[in-house]
C-alpha cells in the first residue's frame, strides 16, 4: 500500500487539487508487497509463525512480527505523560516551538525524525517550563519534612516520580545518578526545591521517558529472532496506545508483578483500559483526525476556517460544536454503545446543539448542551456526512469534490494512488450558473482519468452539502447531481444518488472493513507492516468481522496479535 | 540589551527568568545586537538563503552579458559588480531518482536537494529526506575537523513547517529557529550590554550543563543496544544535546556597535513576516559579525507557501476557492505569475539588496567590507511559480569570499547545482569527499576568479 499524502499539512493543502495522476490502480491495501494476496504468507520468511486462527482459509495464516523502531513520545503522548507526572496546565511555548510532526509512511505520526539541535534546546526549554509551572506539585511529591535527611527525600522521590516517568523500575545506580543532579544544585546555590526541580528536568528530557524503550540499558532477549515484549514494555505499549499516557497504578503493579506475559492477563488489562471512556476517547478521537484529515488534532482545529463574507454562519463556536459532535459521536458509538464500524458509517442520528441544529436543519434542539437527534430523513448517513467532515474536507469558500474523493479512496478504501502528473489543470474559476462538479470535471478525462475516474464520483456525490456541511439541493440557480458509479478497489461497482446510498454501500463492502482495521493496526504500530507478518491483517479483520464488526473487538484484536506483543530483532542490535 | 531594558524598566532578572524558563513572551520593545565584526581576523562566513515558487519571467531575468535589470531585480543593481546570476540551475540529485514524475514536476519536493549533493535517503512520496549532510553542515563539520572553528551553523527561518533544508547527514534533519526573538535570545542572551558574561546566567548555565549531562550519559547508555537504523537516530539525538551543551558555554560577546532588534510584532502571522525576515536577516549579521556562527541559513517559508499571503505589500487575502490555500497567498500568486508576483519577486530580491548592504557597511577590524569574507548564495527550488520545473532554477550568489568567486557576472549554463555548492566548499578550505557523491563531483569553472 502507498500512501501519497504530504508530510505536513501544508503541503498536503497545496497539493490538495491536484488527485490526478497515471496507473491509479484498484488494488486492495494488505500492507503486503504488490504481487502477494492478503492473507497468504509470502513465504521464505523467518517467522515462527502464529499458527491458525479464523479458519475461513485453506491455508494458516502466519501472524509473524515486525519490527519496532525506536519510537519517541508523539506531542499528545509527551504532554499526557507529563499531565500523569505534574498535573495539567497551560502548554509552554516551547512546545509550540517543536519541529511539527508529519506523517510518516504508516499514514499516521508514527516513528518521528531524530531530534535536531533546535529540539533538544525545546526539550530542555519545556523541561524548565514544566517544573515552574508545577513548581508546587513538585513540592508536594517531594515532601521533605524540616531536619530530615534531604538527600533521602531526594531519593525517595526519584524512586518514585521516575519510576513513574521511564515506565520502569531503576537500576540503583540511575537513582544515583540523578540524585547527583540534585546534590549539583544543591551545590550551585538553589534550595532544596529548585534542586529537585533540576532532577525533574533531567528525568523529562531522558530519552528513558521521550523514547517507547523500557529495556534502560539492557539488551534485549532474542529466539528466532524474535524478541517478546518485556512486561514493563507491555504495559508501557498498551497505555500509550490506548490512552495516549503513562500506565495507571494498575498497570504499572501488573506490570512489576510479571503478569502481563501470561494468559489473559493483557487482555484484562487491554479490557480495563478500554472501560475508561475519558481516556480512549482522546485516542479515538486522535485516530480519527490522523486518519480522515492527516494531521493532528490541532492542527486540524487551528486550521479549520472559513470565509466570513460566504459563511457568516461559521464562527469559533460553531467550529467547536463541530469537532465536539464529532468526537461525541465517535467516543458514544464505539465506547458506551459497543457500537460497530457499520453504526459509525451509517447512523441516521447525531449528537447537536443549537448551533449544529441549524446546520442540519434539524428542528427541536437548542442550547449549548449536545443532545442525541434524529437527523432529517434521507439526508444523512452517520460520521461521513457530519458538518466536521463536510467542512474540513472544503476549501474556505467552497466544496472540493477531489478532496472529498482522495479521502474515501484512500483513507476508507484503502485504493492506491498514483504520483501527480507534470502540468496539472487547475480547476475552472468559480463562475455564476456554474457547478462546483463542472468546475472541477477538468480532471475527469486525458491523463488526470487514471485516478479520477475513481476520485471523482466519490467526491461528487458529496455534492449535496455545502462548505458547512449544509444540505442542499441547488447550487445556485442549478440542481445539485451527486449521482455516480464507480468500481471500490477489491472490484466491486456500485452506482448511487447520492452520498447516503454511496455510503451504504461503503458500509457494506469488504473493502471498508479491511481498509479500517488495517489502518487500525498501523495507527497502533506506527509504521507500515512488513512482508514476516502479512497474515496479520486478515487475522484482525476476521476477528473484527466475526464481532460484527465491533470497533473494540478490533481494537483488541490488534493488542492481542503476535506483533504488538513481540518484535522482531533489526540488523545490528545487540541482544542477550 | 539592558539600556533599553532598564529604560523600559525591566530588570534582567526578569528577562533571565524569560530566557532561563522560556514560559513568558519577553516585553521587550529593543534589544541590540553587534553591528560591525569585531574579529581581530577576519574569518570566512557563508549564508545561505532559501525561498521557493521560482521566476515566472525567465526571460527578464538578468539578461547574460550585461544589460538592464528588470524591475523586480532593480534593486540589486547597486550591488551587481558583487554578484553572479546563475541561470540554469539545476537539481540533478533529485532528477536521478528512479521515480520518473521526479524529474521534471518536482520543484516543491526538492527542499531536501537544494543545499545537498546526494540522492534522497529514501524514495518516500512526500515524505523526502535527504541522502547526506547539507553544504552549511558539511562546511561546519570540515572546519571542525580542521581546527579552525567548531560551532555549528545557525538556522533561522521564517513560517518554515514543512520540508527540511538543512541536513547534519542522511535523515538528519536540521530545522530552523522560525522564532526571532528566540533566535535572539538564544544567541545573545547571556551577555551585559558592555559584551560581558552575565553572572546571573551563570548559575542557569551551570544547572542547565548538570541536566544535559545525565540526559547525554543515558542516551549513550540507549543508544548502544539499538539496530542500525535507532541507532543512527539516537546518536543524531545525542549529537543535538552536545551542540546544545556547547551552544549553552558559548558567550557571544557583542561588545560593537549596536542594532535595534525591534520587537513587538507577530512572526507567525501574515502582517509579521515581513519584519520576522528582517530580523532574522539582522540576527544573522550579527552572528556572523561577532563570531558566534560563520554559517547562517535563513529559510522564508517553506516548499509552498501558501500559508503566506503578502499582505505587507497591500496584497489582501481573498479565501481559497480551489483547494490550494488562499488565492492570494505566495504559491496561488506564484501559479498566476501576474503582476502581484513581480512585486512579490521584488520585495524578496529588496531583502536581499538590504542583505548584502549590510554585510558592505559592517567592517571587518582591518576595514574592510564583510562581504568580501562572504559568500551568500540566493536559490531557489523551482523554474518558474507554475511549472515547478528542476532544471533551470534562478540563484544568485554574492560576495567574492576573500577573492575566490568571480564577481558581477550573469552566467547561463546547464550546470548542477552541486557545481555552484561545490565552488563554495573550495572557496572556504573545504574538501567535498563526504559531502557530493561522486557523479555530483563538479566545480562550476566559470565562477572562479
Amino acid at each position: 500500500m502507498q500512501f501519497f499524502q504530504s508530510a505536513t499539512p501544508t503541503l498536503h493543502a497545496l497539493l490538495g487539487l491536484s488527485f490526478l495522476g497515471f496507473g491509479c490502480t484498484a488494488t486492495i491495501d494488505s500492507d503486503a508487497p504488490p504481487g502477494t494476496t492478503p492473507g497468504i504468507p509470502t513465504g521464505g520468511t523467518s517467522t515462527a509463525g502464529g499458527g491458525t486462527t479464523g479458519g475461513d482459509g485453506p491455508l494458516p495464516k502466519l501472524q509473524g512480527v515486525g519490527p519496532r523502531p525506536l519510537q519517541r513520545l508523539t506531542v499528545r503522548q509527551y504532554l499526557s505523560s507529563i499531565e500523569d507526572l505534574l498535573g495539567a496546565g497551560t502548554t509552554p511555548e516551547a512546545v509550540q516551538r517543536f519541529t511539527p510532526e508529519s506523517v510518516g509512511e504508516s499514514g499516521f505520526i508514527g516513528v518521528l525524525p531524530a531530534v535536531g539541535t533546535l529540539d533538544a534546546r525545546g526539550y530542555m526549554e519545556a523541561a524548565e517550563a514544566f517544573t515552574t509551572r508545577a513548581s508546587a506539585r513538585i513540592g508536594e511529591l517531594a515532601t521533605c519534612a524540616a531536619g530530615a535527611d534531604e538527600a533521602g527525600c531526594a531519593r525517595s522521590f526519584i524512586q518514585g516520580f521516575a519510576r513513574k516517568a521511564y515506565r520502569r523500575p531503576l537500576e540503583p545506580s540511575e537513582i544515583e545518578e540523578l540524585l547527583a543532579v540534585f546534590t549539583s544544585g544543591r551545590a550551585l546555590g538553589y534550595d532544596y526545591a529548585k534542586s529537585v526541580s533540576l532532577v525533574v528536568q533531567a528525568v523529562l528530557e531522558s530519552p528513558f521517558f521521550l523514547y517507547q524503550w523500557e529495556l534502560g540499558a539492557h539488551p534485549a532477549k532474542a529466539i528466532n529472532g524474535e524478541v517478546a515484549l518485556t512486561n514493563h514494555e507491555l504495559a508501557a505499549r498498551l497505555s500509550l496506545s490506548l490512552w495516549g499516557r503513562l500506565p495507571d497504578a494498575e498497570l504499572s503493579r501488573a506490570a512489576d508483578a510479571g503478569e502481563l506475559t501470561s494468559g489473559d492477563a493483557l487482555a484484562k488489562q487491554a479490557k480495563r483500559l478500554l472501560s475508561d471512556v475519558q481516556h480512549t476517547s482522546d485516542t479515538l478521537w486522535d485516530f480519527y483526525v490522523q486518519w480522515l484529515y492527516i494531521k493532528s488534532p490541532p492542527a486540524l482545529a487551528s486550521q479549520l476556517k472559513k470565509n466570513p463574507e460566504l459563511f457568516p454562519a461559521f464562527d469559533d463556536r460553531l467550529k467547536n460544536s463541530m469537532l465536539a459532535e464529532a468526537r461525541g459521536f465517535l467516543e458514544r458509538v464505539v465506547l458506551t454503545d459497543n457500537g460497530s464500524l457499520t453504526e459509525l458509517a451509517t447512523a441516521r442520528w447525531s449528537l447537536l446543539d443549537g448551533r449544529l441544529a441549524s446546520v442540519y436543519g434539524a428542528s427541536g434542539v437548542t442550547g449549548d448542551a449536545l443532545v442525541k437527534t434524529d437527523l432529517p430523513s434521507g439526508q444523512r448517513s452517520g460520521l461521513f456526512t457530519q458538518p466536521l467532515f463536510l467542512a474540513a474536507l472544503s476549501s474556505d469558500g467552497g466544496t472540493l469534490p477531489p478532496r472529498v474523493g482522495k479521502t474515501l479512496w484512500s483513507r476508507l478504501l484503502c485504493g492506491e494512488m498514483a504520483a501527480i502528473p507534470a502540468n496539472v489543470p487547475l480547476p475552472k474559476e468559480p463562475a455564476p450558473n456554474v457547478t462546483t462538479r463542472e468546475r472541477f470535471a477538468t480532471h475527469s478525462d486525458g491523463g488526470c482519468k487514471g485516478c479520477h475516474q475513481f476520485l471523482d464520483p466519490l467526491g461528487f456525490a458529496f455534492e449535496n452539502y455545502d462548505a458547512l456541511g449544509r444540505f442542499r439541493t441547488q447550487e445556485g440557480e442549478r440542481a445539485v447531481d451527486a449521482t455516480g458509479a464507480l468500481a471500490f478497489p477489491l472490484g466491486q461497482a456500485v452506482q448511487f444518488q447520492n452520498a447516503v446510498e454511496l455510503l451504504q454501500q461503503v458500509a457494506a463492502s469488504e473493502d471498508f472493513s479491511r481498509c479500517f482495521s488495517s489502518q487500525w493496526l498501523r495507527y497502533t504500530l506506527g509504521r507500515r507492516l512488513v512482508d514476516a507478518e502479512a497474515g496479520t491483517p486478515s487475522i484482525v479483520h476476521d476477528a473484527f468481522k466475526s464481532s460484527g464488526l465491533n470497533v473494540k473487538a478490533l481494537w483488541l484484536a490488534v493488542i492481542g496479535s503476535k506483533t504488538f506483543s513481540h518484535r522482531s530483532i533489526t540488523e545490528g542490535e545487540v541482544v542477550q | 540589551m539592558s539600556s533599553h531594558n532598564n529604560r523600559n524598566g525591566f530588570s534582567r532578572r526578569q528577562l533571565l527568568r524569560g530566557l532561563g524558563l522560556g514560559a513568558a513572551t519577553l516585553p521587550l520593545l529593543q534589544a541590540e545586537l553587534a553591528r560591525s565584526s569585531c574579529l581581530a581576523v577576519a574569518p570566512k562566513r557563508v549564508i545561505l538563503v532559501f525561498w521557493c515558487n521560482g521566476i515566472n519571467n525567465q526571460g527578464s531575468w538578468a539578461p547574460v552579458g550585461g544589460g538592464a535589470l528588470p524591475g523586480y531585480l532593480a534593486s540589486l543593481e547597486p550591488h551587481r559588480s558583487d554578484l553572479v546570476f546563475m541561470r540554469g540551475v539545476t537539481f540533478q540529485n533529485l532528477r536521478d531518482t528512479p521515480n520518473p514524475q521526479k524529474a521534471d514536476n518536482a520543484g516543491h519536493g526538492a527542499t531536501p536537494a537544494v543545499w545537498t549533493g546526494t540522492r534522497y535517503a529514501d524514495l518516500r512520496p512526500f515524505h523526502e529526506e535527504a541522502g547526506g549532510p547539507s553544504l552549511d553542515h558539511h562546511i561546519s563539520a570540515e572546519w571542525k575537523k580542521q581546527g579552525k572553528y567548531d560551532r555549528g551553523p545557525l538556522h533561522l527561518g521564517v513560517r518554515h513547517e514543512g520540508y527540511q533544508l538543512s541536513w547534519r547527514g542522511a535523515r538528519d534533519a536540521a530545522p530552523p529557529d522560525n522564532d526571532p526573538f528566540h533566535a535572539f535570545d538564544t544567541l545573545f542572551g547571556s551577555v551585559t550590554p558592555s559584551g560581558q558574561p552575565d553572572p546571573a546566567f551563570e548559575q542557569l548555565r551551570q544547572a542547565r550543563k548538570s541536566v544535559l549531562d545525565r540526559v547525554a550519559g543515558d542516551l549513550t547508555r540507549l543508544c548502544q543496544n539499538l539496530g542500525t537504523e535507532d541507532r543512527a537516530r539516537c546518536d543524531a539525538h545525542l549529537q543535538s544535546v552536545r551542540e546544545l551543551e556547547m551552544q549553552l558555554q558559548a558567550t557571544n560577546v557583542g561588545a560593537c556597535d549596536k542594532l535595534q532588534l525591534t520587537r513587538g510584532f507577530n512572526p507567525k502571522a501574515d502582517d509579521g513576516t515581513e519584519k520576522a525576515f528582517q530580523a532574522q536577516l539582522d540576527i544573522a549579521v550579527a552572528a556572523l559579525a561577532s563570531d558566534a556562527a560563520r554559517i547562517a541559513t535563513i529559510t522564508f517559508g517553506n516548499e509552498g507557501n501558501n500559508h503566506i499571503v503578502p499582505t505587507w505589500l497591500g496584497i489582501k487575502p481573498v479565501g481559497d476557492s480551489g483547494g490550494i490555500g488562499d488565492s492570494n497567498s505566495h504559491h496561488s500568486i506564484a501559479h498566476s505569475g501576474d503582476a502581484r508576483k513581480l512585486k512579490l519577486d521584488g520585495w524578496h530580491y529588496q531583502q536581499m539588496a538590504n542583505l548584502i548592504e549590510r554585510l558592505k557597511t559592517t567592517k571587518e577590524a582591518d576595514g574592510t567590507r564583510m562581504l568580501d569574507n562572504t559568500v551568500l548564495v540566493v536559490a531557489n527550488c523551482q523554474e518558474t511559480g507554475g511549472g515547478h520545473g528542476t532544471a533551470k532554477v534562478p540563484w544568485i550568489l554574492a560576495g567574492n569570499s576573500g577573492g575566490y568567486f568571480r564577481t558581477g557576472q550573469a552566467i547561463q549554463a546547464d550546470f548542477q547545482h552541486t557545481d555552484v555548492l561545490n565552488a563554495v566548499c573550495e572557496a572556504v578550505g573545504v574538501g567535498i569527499e563526504g559531502y557530493t557523491q561522486p557523479e555530483y563531483r563538479g566545480v562550476l569553472a566559470a565562477l572562479k576568479a
